[in-house]
């Protein structure tokens, strides 16, 4: 289960990225229709319809999907959201506070709105969600976002085998029709960003949902702007149009068409062809999407990073010098210009950028390119023998990339390299569950809230979600990020978190690559594209 | 040519047994002669024997214009067309593309000769054994050879190579001559069971000479040049099979030097860097060209319904 979720996270967000990629650069490069929200909501109501490029999900139910987030976004209204500055804005919710340092908050949400069926949106919605979510023989996909709720641990016995002593999360009371509370195992000052969009854990189900739950994946009746029109067409087509009912801002077109596409290829040379609106590009096609699509391309610095790891528990890369050689070595700027149309931004912290707190300078010279300096770490680790061993998933565009690295430590360091990939994600993360991976590694985290921790969490503590992608744990780290989730202000928090980072850059641990971004391009037929957090902000849509 | 001198020497030994041969060996010197004034095999044989000189020797070859080592490569010079020094231009990581299809001449090469030779050898012993014997070891055959034709060709590989995580150039001439031996050894049972019979063999058996003996100093000299021909034909096919392999991913791997992994790249960059898909093309078109029309050619001229 645990490793499901896990391989789920890390391979969802890396689709996330070889769908999409940095919104101020291009955006403003491109010039003129950048969308602001606010003027976007604000213009009349035109109609029309826009498809979007997606792949097909192995759910449509929020709380158990790990790549239907258009659709949910369409579907459903959060808690709270983030704004194209990193923001946070209210959706569903009045109001939440927290009380006994950040250990129990209270959600207070708006009164008068309903689902699509006509049931009021209250925060039974919510709690029955959450219980069913956090119940660890539903197997929801989203089941790890609740873990800090008091009472997870009960309903997730640690051998799968063994039945849950309790179905309900003791960690969460009912008020009132819109209030409730949660009580946390551990504090945490970052929980309000862990409301916002991206974590689907946390989103309501109307009483439908529990019902038939296989019948309502098909077609889910939620409280957001869209809803589905007809049922989800495995393979084909998941439809929604505009419901007048709903009562946050209205959206500008009637009807989306989530069309899915088995190839992101097809689908970017349909969007060229005209027979589509909106694809995400695969890292491979980031190149060419500047000259394909001028003034088209839409870009977003997404609270994500691609990173270089290597096997700590392979005695050859215990030396931390070797581990600095190899990326010192790299030369990131080149490749992003060569393969990435200069889209991506190289990576100089290990946590992304764009969150709050994030330092894009820490890594300084370790991770500039410095082709002598890296020769004469080499030399005094001892060197290399033999064949590095190069590993990333295949089939998914990172073949130009890896090829590029071991080219430049080929030619840097004299390291001959082989990349013997086992295939596709699945064996890949097998490999990696193995230890059967002998050399640096691809790894990326995406978070979805954008808080130093949940990238610091993921991969830097032995029981994050993402450890598997780094293999690292040093006590110290691990404590200052406690120390930072029981802070009572976020400022407190980040002063904790980006001592945890410089104590990860002492390890060196991995080699920083680049900041991901969702980039996007878009037909002549519609304008107003907005990328965030959210990837495409369908609300502000519109058909030229 | 060595037939001619055999068949002086069975003159010369006056057996009548082996008069059937003679006509044999007069088809192939006159098929030798006929060859040598033909453009088609003059062409394709000068070819070949240039692109074997590549594969031996792709250093040589590389270093004409001066930037010989394919795998010296700078990003800055991504994707930049063809200028002095080379002439090719770079391929998407850099590197000198010219050197890179040079030296991608050697795997295809090699997996197309080894595989049709592979093929060959199964196909004669198989053949001749299934053909002359009949019975049971003609049923056994040709039973595994049905198993063999109802794998379409390219799917059976990838099925096959998906399940070898080292794939060399050595596993799949391996998968391919697994997939093309049927054919050859279709053709070489037929041409034993028509020779079973044929005086000069029955006279061999007649003089007490071993079906081992039989077999190899009668059927398969008589029974061979249809394989030849066909084999000819099947290494430009092979060196296809091998490119569409790799291209799909199941064949060789990076880092190897290959004309599928060139075309594989250069696929996704056709309106940015045409050029890094049109050399790698050219040369994998040049070299299947030329084993095909060496292969026609010997089928003109060994077979006398088409004189």
């Amino acid at each position: 289960m645990g490793r499901n979720v896990r391989a789920g996270g890390l391979g969802l967000v890396v689709l996330i990225v070889a769908a999409s990629a940095a919104g101020a650069s291009i955006a403003s490069r491109a010039g003129g229709a950048v969308p602001a929200g606010a003027a976007a909501r604000t213009a009349a109501h035109a109609g029309g319809t826009v498809s979007i490029y997606e792949l097909e999900p192995d759910h449509l139910t929020p709380q158990r999907t790990t790549a239907a987030y258009d659709q949910a976004h369409a579907l459903f209204t959060p808690l709270l959201n983030l704004n194209a500055k990193n923001q946070i804005v209210k959706g569903m919710a009045q109001s939440v506070t927290s009380s006994r340092a950040g250990r129990v908050w209270t959600i207070k949400i708006k009164s008068g709105w309903k689902f699509q069926n006509g049931e009021p949106v209250t925060s039974r919605s919510f709690v029955d969600a959450w219980n069913a979510t956090a119940y660890g023989p539903n197997a929801w996909a989203t089941n790890g976002e609740l873990a800090n709720v008091a009472g997870y641990a009960a309903l997730n016995p640690k051998n799968t085998k063994d039945k849950p002593t309790a179905k309900t999360l003791s960690g969460l009371k009912i008020i009132n029709k819109t209030t409730w509370r949660v009580t946390l195992t551990k504090p945490d000052s970052q929980f309000p960003l862990e409301l916002t969009g991206g974590q689907l854990g946390f989103y309501p189900l109307p009483k439908v949902a529990f019902k038939n739950p296989d019948a309502y994946d098909l077609a889910p009746i939620g409280n957001g702007p869209f809803q589905m029109l007809g049922q989800w067409k495995h393979n084909q087509l998941i439809s929604v149009k505009r419901w007048s009912g709903y009562k946050g801002p209205q959206p500008h077109v009637d009807r989306i068409d989530f069309k899915i596409y088995s190839d992101a290829h097809t689908a970017y040379n349909d969007v060229l062809a005209g027979n589509l609106d909106i694809a995400f590009l695969s890292n491979d096609e980031l190149a060419k999407a500047g000259s394909d699509f001028p003034g088209r391309v839409r870009a977003y610095n997404a609270p994500e990073i691609d990173i270089m790891s290597y096997p700590l528990y392979d005695d050859r890369f215990k030396d931390k010098r070797l581990r600095e050689a190899i990326s010192m070595a790299i030369d990131r700027g080149a490749i992003s210009k060569a393969l990435f149309g200069g889209l991506l931004t190289p990576a100089g912290s290990w946590v992304p950028a764009s969150v709050q707190g994030g330092r894009p300078k820490l890594c300084g010279e370790l991770c500039t390119f410095n082709p002598t300096k890296a020769k004469q770490l080499l030399a005094a680790a001892g060197g290399w023998k033999g064949t590095m061993n190069i590993w990333y998933p295949t089939g998914f565009g990172f073949e130009p990339l890896f090829q590029a690295i071991g080219n430049q430590l080929r030619q840097n360091l004299g390291i001959d390299v082989a990349y013997p990939s086992p295939g596709g994600f699945g064996p890949y993360f097998q490999a990696l569950y193995d230890h059967k991976v002998d050399g640096p590694f691809r790894a990326h985290w995406g978070a979805f809230y954008p808080s130093m921790q949940n990238t610091l969490q993921a991969l830097y503590t032995p029981t994050g979600d993402g450890n598997f992608g780094t293999f690292y744990s040093n006590p110290q780290v691990t404590n200052l990020i406690l120390k930072g989730n029981a802070s009572a202000t976020l400022a407190k928090a980040t002063s904790f978190y980006q001592q945890a980072e410089n104590l990860i850059k002492d390890d060196f641990p991995t080699a920083p690559l680049f900041y991901a971004k969702y980039v996007y391009v878009y037909s002549k037929h519609i304008k107003h594209v907005t990328i965030d957090v959210n990837q495409v902000e369908l609300t502000d849509l519109q058909v030229q | 040519m060595t037939e001619p001198v055999a068949v002086d020497q069975a003159m010369a030994a006056g057996q009548p047994a082996v008069l059937a041969e003679i006509s044999e060996g007069n088809l192939r010197r006159d098929a030798w002669l006929l060859l040598r004034g033909k453009p088609e095999f003059l062409i394709s044989a000068t070819l070949i024997l240039v692109l074997l000189f590549i594969a031996a020797f792709p250093g040589l070859v590389a270093s004409l214009f001066g930037h010989g080592d394919p795998r010296v490569c700078d990003l800055a010079s991504s994707g930049l067309g063809p200028r002095a020094g080379h002439p090719f231009g770079f391929d998407l990581q850099g590197c000198d593309l010219y050197a890179n299809v040079i030296y991608g001449a050697r795997p295809s090469i090699s997996i197309g000769l080894l595989a049709t030779s592979t093929s060959f050898v199964v196909s004669a012993v198989l053949g001749i054994l299934a053909g002359y014997h009949g019975g049971f070891v003609d049923a056994a055959v040709s039973r595994l050879m049905d198993v063999f034709f109802g794998f379409p060709f390219i799917l059976g590989g990838i099925i096959i190579l998906t399940a070898f995580p080292h794939r060399t150039v050595w596993t799949i001439a391996f998968v391919l001559a697994l997939f093309s031996w049927p054919t050859g050894t279709r053709l070489m049972r037929s041409s034993a069971l028509a020779l079973r019979d044929a005086d000069y063999v029955l006279a061999a058996r007649a003089l007490g000479a071993s079906s081992p003996r039989v077999m190899i100093r009668h059927v398969f000299p008589n029974a061979v040049a249809p394989l030849l021909v066909l084999s000819t034909l099947a290494v430009g096919g092979i060196i296809a099979a091998e490119a569409s392999l790799t291209f799909l991913g199941v064949g060789l791997r990076l880092p190897a030097i290959s004309w599928g992994l060139q075309l594989s790249v250069a696929q996704g960059y056709l309106r940015q860097y045409p050029h890094m898909l049109f050399f790698p093309a050219l040369f994998l078109s040049l070299t299947v060209l030329a084993f095909i029309l060496l292969g026609d050619a010997l089928r003109d001229a060994f077979d006398p319904k088409l004189r």
